[in-house]
């Protein structure tokens, strides 16, 4: 009995002194630049509708960045895991690509901020549509292609190695055990290594979900950013809003931890094949 | 008497670093024949597995050749199956579909490939299994089904690779009567890779023994005990005594 509720607390131990340490620190300091009050930012974070600073509402802007990572996120998955498939399976693309790629990885996706201006400019996908007017436009000229780009970036390597991975590591004995069976060529890669590198690949996904939305503060302060949590934040610093800036970064935390949560979820329910090993 | 498979001169090298190579297998020359039961047996690294992949056409010999009545065998075919040692099951598959993969690659319409698929479960009594999937079965019931599996296909001939290797020994006694029962209900040609001499000589008509370095066959004995078999029988024992005396034990 005492054990269960313990172990039910122990998770909540250091929050409460967190909190507790940032509302003595707070008090202390009696400066809501340095450090706004617990209080004022649970007060920013009760009515996550209300519009801010001119910029709109909390949950508002959390949408326009949701929408924006999951652009350049799926644009990441969408090339990242055939190519991973690809390079996988077949060693000569592997050979062809691979070296080319390692170049690349370790770039910072906000490195290539400079080079994005400079070919995207503030162009969207309401510009290339000829779009100048209406709620279509309004939300496809928040998805600039500079910003998907860099997400784009977080998201493709983490997703490219671990489908590269997913693929060799199948275990030979499931390709051999088919292959006896009768299989082709085209049995081996669709019935047996793309089920068994699936679970690699989600983990990619998952994965290179957390690296594309943690690009999202750097792709927002591109010019042309005029919305979004990224924008948020780094406008509330310009107007010494700091309770705002931390409600931005929580909003960050929080969705992360859900997006990473959901996925988790979604892992577990189509891998229940795996057992608990 | 017909031979199904016949070894001529096989022999396996594999290339090792620097130009260097292993002899896995030196040059052997073997026939199976039609519906017997043959075990080879032999210490660890002395080729036996490497024979059954040859003959498997999982491996290419280096030299000589393997053939299936008259045919070189170059590639795996449905014709030999193979059954390993353990997690050779597809885990995101249930047990009724794995049994079915092999029927899926020759392209059998679903209501005749349920039919065969749960046929074999019968066959092997997993019937009330069907549906679970291979983490949630002990290691006996994991190889029932890829017995099963093996057999859906209908293949010619029986490759068996150590198949009772990873189970306990109670376990192991079990599914070695079961597999005679098959074997006499199906009578199929089975080739069987033990490093069990006792087992080798309770399951077999022909026992191939093995020496490594290189690996070869050193003796390929007939077991005319009568069957069914049992341990107690003295000529169990000095069967078992002499190929301990081959091995040199």
């Amino acid at each position: 009995m005492f054990n269960r509720l313990a172990s039910l607390l122990l998770p909540l131990v250091i929050p409460a002194l967190f909190l507790w340490g940032w509302e003595t620190a707070a008090a202390r300091a009696a400066n809501d630049i340095i450090l706004p009050r617990l209080t004022d930012v649970l007060a920013v974070l009760a009515q996550p509708m209300q519009p801010l600073i001119g910029m709109g509402s909390l949950l508002a802007n959390v949408g326009i960045s949701l929408a924006r990572v999951l652009f350049g996120y799926l644009l990441a998955v969408a090339l990242a895991v055939p190519l991973g498939i690809l390079m996988g399976y077949f060693a000569p693309a592997h050979r062809l690509l691979n070296s080319f790629m390692a170049l690349f990885r370790p770039i910072p996706p906000l490195a290539w901020t400079p080079l994005m201006l400079a070919w995207f400019g503030i162009s969207s996908p309401a510009s290339s549509l000829d779009l100048e007017i209406g709620p279509a436009y309004i939300f496809l000229n928040n998805l600039k292609f500079s910003m998907a780009f860099i997400i784009f970036i977080g998201g493709f390597f983490p997703v490219l190695t671990s489908s590269i991975q997913g693929v060799r590591s199948v275990r030979r004995v499931l390709v051999e055990s088919s292959l006896v069976l009768g299989a082709s060529r085209l049995d081996i890669f669709r019935k047996v290594i793309l089920p068994a590198s699936w679970p690699h690949i989600l983990t990619g996904m998952r994965i290179g979900l957390g690296v594309a939305w943690m690009c999202l503060v750097s792709a927002e302060m591109l010019p042309g950013s005029m919305s979004g949590v990224g924008y948020l934040i780094t406008h509330a610093y310009t107007v010494a809003r700091t309770d705002i800036v931390i409600t931005g970064m929580i909003a960050i935390g929080v969705t992360g931890a859900l997006m990473d949560q959901a996925f988790r979820l979604c892992e577990r329910r189509m891998l229940f094949w795996r057992g608990r090993s | 008497m017909t031979h199904v498979l016949s070894i001529e001169g096989a022999g396996k090298v594999f290339p090792q670093g620097r130009g260097g190579s292993v002899t896995a297998l030196a040059q052997t020359s073997l026939d199976v024949r039609e519906n017997e039961f043959l075990s080879i047996v032999g210490p660890s690294g002395c080729g036996k597995s490497t024979l059954l992949r040859l003959m498997a056409g999982l491996e290419r010999p280096s030299a000589g050749s393997i053939n299936f009545r008259g045919q070189a065998v170059t590639r795996p075919s449905g014709r030999i199956g193979l059954v390993f040692q353990d997690y050779s099951l597809l885990p995101w598959r249930s047990i009724l579909h794995n049994i079915e993969l092999g029927l899926e690659f020759q392209n059998l319409a679903a209501r005749q490939r349920r039919q065969r698929a749960v046929e074999h479960l019968d066959l092997v009594g997993l019937a009330q299994f069907k549906d679970a999937y291979p983490h949630q079965l002990s290691g006996g019931m994991r190889q029932r089904a890829a017995i099963a599996r093996a057999l859906a296909v209908e293949p010619d001939v029986l490759l068996m690779d150590e198949p009772f290797g990873a189970l306990d020994a109670h376990t192991r006694l079990l599914m070695q009567r079961e597999l005679l029962a098959l074997w006499e209900k199906r009578r199929k040609t089975v080739v069987f890779v033990t490093h069990s001499i006792d087992e080798a000589v309770y399951l077999s008509d022909r026992v191939v023994v093995m020496e490594k370095d290189p690996g070869r066959v050193i003796e390929v004995l007939d077991v005319p005990l009568p069957r069914p078999r049992t341990r107690k029988d003295p000529d169990f024992g000095r069967l078992t005594e002499s190929i301990l005396e081959l091995l040199k034990y």
